[in-house]
């Protein structure tokens, strides 16, 4: 396992236009491990995770990685070390599966080289890990939800980074394919060391996967830490704003939280 | 790793690789079938050894003024303006991911056509003033339709609603000059707006052909950055592509394209349009298609000429049969773009 350079944030403010959505957030990224970024609707955790991966410019505060300020590191250098996946990636009309992912091998390529020899492995490795060498052949267009979300982490596997970034990768796959690609993400981690960072919705498969959890109210990090010493009570209320039971999960022993509404709570 | 596995993906690349180069090859002999007929086809036909030798700049009576003054000036003109178009159209197209995205929809051709006329009506100037004019009109206008169109959130759709609302607008401008000019010059700026290759002259041909080697040379070398930018912003970012800048490049090489051929042969209809999709289909999507476009591009034109000048008792601007092949996948496309709610 090589050594993967350390990437942290400082005193991040960052948002979209004009308008604030994260204040003042430190985080120090855990290398070789999977951490997931928890938080309600529009607190900011998409906005961190863009941060992080220089989509979004901070208004003000640092993010270091290596020693060095990204802004500061040529775009191809750093993007061999750090890739994402966006929430929403767009597919090129008609484009085959492996055409798609062995664009993730750009940053690799110079100007008057095509793909060569360790590109082409590299697609093949990417694919193989995904389980879709299969498709490799066939037009992503006519791909299922979940095996194009395989597709494009693949892609994101090609570009060989040390670190990579997910902003919510099982949103709108069936529950299924929610673990099938969690369980690969923790294939990836634990055979490569892939250090990643993921937004999740689901807090019970946060807690479930991830080595460690930041936890984001209001464009401020609230909480950190392992899920088994966090997730509780109290930080759901203040989280999620949502009364909770937390118990145990019987499958994983990870905490598990089971929501009260108004309506079916029996009462003991 | 199996070795089975690797042979399937291997073979894929190769198969699409052989299938490019394969189709690039077609269209480039069919490109020079056409130009050579467009040298031998005219009111005398003359043998191909003489076409060869007026070539050469042998003074051949007769022959030197058909084909050295009348045939290979258009035939040039058509294959460097059909070049030009599908390339810009192509690289438009591939930028936006909507075939909707071509220059001669969203206003760009429009713009250079507006300055066109009037350098030409009003301020009754020709050559290389009309081709700078259109440039910096196609700019313009370029610039302004991204900035209307990137208010809240960037959106393709909007783009190209704004674009099309920007070419209604300028074709407006274009029938008011027509209207307030001299009726004398109004068939000239007429023929000249429906795309023609009539009159062309051979002083015509070599800053056309200076333009269309320098920024379709920059636009093929920069092919792999088009293909990153079309995976939207964030992948190509994220890929370490510097995205404004790039973008900036191939804007300015495409739209210096469409305006020197516009300003020299008008606008011909919908060939940017149409050459993108066209040698996508033909070579694949994986491909950023630039030069397989610009083929097409030309193939469209001196086919839609030989066309138009043969195949009628009158004789039509290339222009008009352009126009005739596009306006059906134009109509085919809005219906599509309806159906999936503008999110094209």
């Amino acid at each position: 396992m090589k050594q993967t350079p350390i990437f942290s944030a400082s005193n991040i403010v960052a948002g979209y236009d004009k308008k604030i959505i994260i204040n003042n957030i430190d985080v120090i990224i855990p290398n070789n491990k999977i951490s997931v970024i928890i938080g309600a609707n529009a607190c900011g955790k998409s906005t961190l995770l863009k941060t992080l991966a220089r989509l979004i410019k901070p208004v003000s505060g640092e993010i270091v990685l290596d020693g060095k300020q990204i802004s500061a590191i040529p775009p191809k250098q750093l993007a061999r070390v750090l890739g994402l996946l966006p929430q929403a990636p767009v597919v090129p009309e008609g484009i085959t599966v492996s055409d798609l992912v062995s664009r993730g091998r750009y940053p690799y390529q110079n100007f008057l080289k095509g793909l060569g020899k360790k590109d082409y492995e590299a697609v093949e490795e990417a694919l193989e890990i995904m389980g879709i060498t299969d498709l490799a052949n066939r037009s992503v267009d006519e791909l299922s939800g979940g095996q194009r979300q395989r597709v494009w982490i693949a892609m994101a596997l090609a570009q060989q980074t040390d670190i990579l970034l997910l902003d919510e990768p099982t949103t709108f796959l069936d529950i299924t394919y929610q673990i099938e690609i969690l369980d690969l993400l923790t294939d990836l981690n634990r055979k490569r060391g892939t250090t990643i960072v993921m937004v999740l919705h689901d807090i019970n498969l946060s807690a479930r996967y991830a080595d460690y959890i930041f936890a984001v109210q209001k464009g401020n990090l609230i909480a950190q830490g392992e899920p088994s010493k966090i997730i509780s009570e109290e930080l759901m209320k203040q989280v999620f704003g949502l009364d909770c039971a937390v118990i145990k999960d019987p499958v994983s022993g990870s905490p598990f939280i089971v929501p009260k509404g108004r309506y079916h709570v029996v009462t003991a | 790793m199996t070795n089975t596995n690797v042979n399937i993906v291997r073979a894929g690349f190769y198969k699409r690789r052989i299938r490019y180069i394969a189709v690039t090859v077609v269209l480039t002999v069919f490109t020079a079938i056409l130009c050579s007929a467009m040298l031998y086809l005219g009111n005398t036909r003359y043998s191909p050894e003489v076409i060869l030798r007026v070539l050469l700049g042998e003074q051949v009576k007769g022959a030197a003024f058909a084909i050295g003054t009348i045939r290979l000036p258009r035939m040039l003109a058509g294959l460097l303006a059909g070049m030009a178009f599908g390339m810009a159209g192509n690289t438009f197209q591939t930028m936006l991911r909507n075939p909707l995205a071509s220059p001669d929809i969203i206003g760009v051709s429009s713009g250079s056509g507006v300055a066109a006329v009037f350098c030409i009506l009003v301020l009754k100037v020709s050559g290389n003033i009309v081709s700078i004019s259109a440039v910096i009109a196609g700019l313009s206008v370029a610039f302004l339709i991204y900035a209307l169109s990137r208010g809240g959130s960037f959106s393709g759709g909007r783009l190209i609603l704004i674009g099309i609302g920007m070419q209604a607008m300028l074709n407006a401008v274009i029938s008011f000059l027509l209207l307030r000019a001299n009726q004398y010059d109004v068939p000239a700026a007429l023929r000249w707006l429906s795309g023609s290759l009539n009159g062309m002259k051979m002083e015509d041909i070599p800053a056309l052909f200076i333009v269309v080697l320098l920024f379709g040379c920059l636009l093929v070398f920069f092919g792999r950055q088009l293909k990153i930018l079309e995976l939207g912003e964030q992948s190509a970012v994220t890929l370490g592509l510097r995205t404004d800048r790039t973008r900036l490049l191939l804007v300015l090489c495409a739209v210096f394209l469409i305006a020197y051929a516009t300003a020299v042969t008008g606008p011909i209809a919908f060939v940017a349009f149409l050459a993108g999709p066209i040698a996508g289909r033909m070579a694949g999507a994986g491909n950023s298609n630039t030069i397989p476009a610009g083929l097409t591009g030309a193939v469209l034109v001196l086919l839609a000429d030989i066309i138009g000048q043969y195949a009628f008792d009158i004789r039509f601007p290339v222009g008009i049969i352009t126009g005739i092949l596009g306006a059906p996948y134009l109509i085919y496309l809005l219906i599509r773009m309806n159906r999936t709610g503008g999110a094209a």
